[in-house]
């Protein structure tokens, strides 16, 4: 306790001037120490193993999400949601780290994989794993999760919305299969945590819509609905059939006026062309009859040579030529008989056509009077259609809000049934193509410090531990402190 | 041939020395008080011892944790110290005069004895130049040995002792004491003051403790501690640690 008390000092708490003369006294410990130091300092630094590293920026992408409002259905952008912690909980999480545990379990190279810890720096290959766990796929995942943890770490990146995701394993060929497996398990989770919460989402709206539309099935809601439905059709149809048969009414109208008129007329002129037929035939043929005998008469003096003739001939000749001439252009040599012809059998056809006509007349007018019956019976049937529209719009005026919100809720699931079916990642992995890194664990500046501070302190405990156990006298302050009540008288003499 | 040359060497060695100390033995005190290389240090303890002898003490007695020459040096230093300050009669008693510093002075010195008054034996002692004069402890042990069961030991001894105004005591080692305790047991009831020599590389706080408690048996306290300061002491052998 004597000498404890010695090593403090009021002011300084430790005794500087007696560990200075214990340093000088114990100068071997500070050999030992110095050698141990450089030791320590050789081993710590070359036997820690080279850990190959991959470091790949990820950043957060706008996220999508759907509003609670039900007015905006529409997906919104959410940016801020992603923090580190967050990142770091849920990519060492037991689940995640047990699906990257299957997804390495099945690459084709797993039995060339590296798992051997970063600080030991141990060979523990997959080929290894397989062999302890005789091939049981359950525990080659389990072994693997329970190592994985320790070869990545999400750090935060330049920016808030930045991060690195650290890879390392003790081979490059481990580490870039690692990268591979970890990027494409982190997308998956992403992917499924919001898959999730939109899956729950839809769920609970789905069981709203159950509720709602019990309700309204027991309030006969669909019923009226449907009945209001087709109500509405019917009454469309039938608007658009009274439309249709007003419309053909009115061209029949006007076909059956048009009919009596064509018919009126056509009788009128087959009676007068009778008529008037008779006397034109009449006068034609005694013209024909004189123009023929004129002809004749023409004829016979023209047998006659020229020189023959008298003049009498030649003046009735010139005579009769002028006679012909002004009766053959009055009544054509062609047309004379064919318009005695025709003149009969047109006067038939007109009379036929007459006939037709008044038959046709006949049809449109009995037509026309089934569709103005037709159209009275719709008429009657549009006002009953109408009347039990109205009552059941009534009904659906009360039972509106009920419906409304079964509307939103049905658009609100459509909505986020297309967001989940349309899901991707919220986190965009960058250009990863820098290559593996190789490190050793503990920098030397760091190794420098660690052994040189745990030298400085077995330095000054092995000081401390032999000044209180070395009983040897030094100096006189040592005989006070163990023999306090002897004189000490002095030295005794030397002889030269 | 080495064996006989390396004899002849020492040989020669003896010779000169011994013409050496002849030359020397004029004033060997003189010499030795010039020899010292502290002399404020002989001064500083020499007074200290002197003023115990004015306080009436005459016997003192010197130990040591196995420095048997420090103890002889300190004690021809006393005497160097004595002899200047006044013709004080003094003797020494050691059980090494014929090695070490009392050698050379016991070999110049006259041999001559003591007759006991009790008994026909004698004391054998040795004087130096009417300075000093030194007994062994086997003349005192032998005296003892043949006159144990008588019960004037102590009081022969100190009718010797007597003649003499300071007795230096150059205590044997432990050991050696142990070898007859009854002796030392006896011998050390006149030692008045009781003075230990260490030395700081080489004594531990546990041999001047085993030191203490020998002479506590004894009935004795330490009362004075001196230090040896030469480096060329010899020291002793370190404890083996795990055989090495």
């Amino acid at each position: 306790m004597e000498k404890f008390n010695q090593l403090l000092d009021e002011t300084t708490i430790l005794n500087f001037q007696l560990l200075a003369k214990l340093a000088n006294r114990y100068r071997i410990h500070l050999s030992v120490c110095l050698v141990s130091f450089l030791s320590l300092f050789l081993f710590k630094y070359y036997s820690q193993p080279i850990i190959f590293s991959v470091s790949v920026p990820f950043k957060v992408v706008a996220k999508h999400t759907v509003s609670t409002d039900f007015t905006t259905l529409m997906p919104t952008e959410n940016t801020s949601s992603v923090t580190i912690s967050e990142l770091s909980v849920a990519f060492s999480s037991y689940s995640f780290v047990k699906s990257l545990a299957s997804s390495i379990a099945q690459d084709p190279d797993f039995e060339k994989l590296n798992f051997g810890t970063l600080a030991k720096g141990n060979k523990n290959t997959g080929a290894t794993i397989k062999a302890n766990c005789k091939l049981v796929p359950d525990c080659v995942v389990d072994n693997l999760t329970a190592v994985l943890g320790g070869f990545y770490s999400v750090e935060q990146g330049l920016t808030e919305s930045r991060y690195v995701l650290n890879v390392s394993a003790t081979d490059a060929f481990t580490v870039q299969h690692f990268v591979f497996h970890l990027t494409k398990m982190i997308d998956r989770n992403r992917i499924e945590s919001k898959q999730y919460l939109l899956t729950k989402e839809i769920d609970s709206i789905t069981k709203l819509m159950t509720e709602s539309r019990m309700y309204l099935k027991k309030m006969n809601g669909f019923e009226v609905l449907d009945e209001n439905e087709r109500t509405s059709l019917s009454i469309h149809d039938l608007k658009e059939r009274m439309r249709n048969i007003q419309a053909n009414i009115n061209s029949e109208h006007s076909n059956i006026a048009l009919l009596e008129a064509k018919a009126a007329q056509n009788k009128f002129s087959v009676n007068r062309m009778v008529a008037s037929d008779r006397a034109a035939k009449i006068n034609t043929k005694v013209f024909q009859t004189k123009i023929d005998e004129i002809r004749q008469n023409i004829s016979s003096i023209l047998i006659v040579p020229e020189n023959l003739r008298t003049p009498t001939d030649r003046a009735i000749l010139s005579e009769m030529q002028v006679q012909l001439k002004a009766l053959e252009k009055k009544f054509p040599p062609d047309n004379i008989y064919r318009d005695i012809e025709l003149d009969d059998a047109f006067a038939e056809t007109q009379r036929g056509v007459v006939r037709t006509l008044e038959f046709e007349l006949g049809v449109a007018r009995s037509r026309k009077k089934k569709m103005e019956e037709s159209y009275e019976i719709s008429k009657i049937e549009l006002e009953r259609l109408q009347k039990n529209k109205m009552e059941t719009d009534n009904l659906i005026n009360k039972l509106k809000a009920d419906l409304e919100f079964l509307k939103n809720l049905e658009s609100k699931q459509m909505s986020l049934k297309l967001l989940s079916s349309t899901m991707t990642s919220d986190l965009a992995f960058e250009d990863f193509s820098k290559g593996v890194s190789e490190y050793r664990r503990s920098s030397v500046g760091k190794i420098f410090l660690f052994s040189f501070i745990t030298m400085f302190a077995i330095y000054f405990l092995s000081l401390v531990l032999r000044f209180l156990i070395d009983d040897r006298i030094y100096s006189e302050d040592d005989l006070k402190s163990h023999f306090g009540k002897l004189d000490f008288l002095g030295e005794i003499p030397r002889f030269e | 041939m080495s064996t006989s040359k390396n004899l002849k060497l020492v040989e020669d060695l003896v010779n000169k020395s011994q013409k050496k100390n002849e030359i020397q033995s004029v004033d060997k005190i003189a010499s030795y008080l010039s020899r010292i290389g502290n002399h404020q240090e002989l001064f500083k303890v020499g007074k200290e011892f002197q003023e115990e002898f004015k306080k009436g003490t005459k016997n003192f007695a010197f130990t040591s944790t196995g420095f048997k020459n420090s103890q002889q040096r300190m004690i021809l230093g006393l005497c160097c110290y004595f002899d200047s300050v006044d013709q004080y009669r003094i003797a020494i008693v050691s059980d090494h005069l014929n090695y070490g510093v009392f050698d050379d002075l016991v070999k110049n010195s006259s041999e001559k004895t003591y007759q006991l008054a009790k008994w026909r034996d004698k004391v054998k002692y040795y004087s130096y130049q009417h300075h000093f004069d030194f007994f062994d402890f086997s003349e005192l042990l032998r005296v003892y040995d043949e006159h144990q069961y008588t019960k004037t030991f102590d009081y022969e001894i100190k009718s010797i002792l007597d003649y003499y105004d300071i007795v230096l005591w150059d205590v044997p080692t432990i050991e050696k004491m142990k070898l007859s305790a009854q002796f030392h047991y006896r011998i050390s009831h006149f030692y008045e003051y009781l003075s230990v020599i260490v030395s700081p590389l080489t004594s531990s706080a546990k041999q001047v403790e085993q030191v203490k408690n020998f002479f506590a048996n004894f009935n004795l306290n330490l009362r004075s501690i001196l230090f040896e300061t030469n480096s060329a002491v010899e020291k002793p052998k370190r404890a083996k640690i795990l055989g090495f």
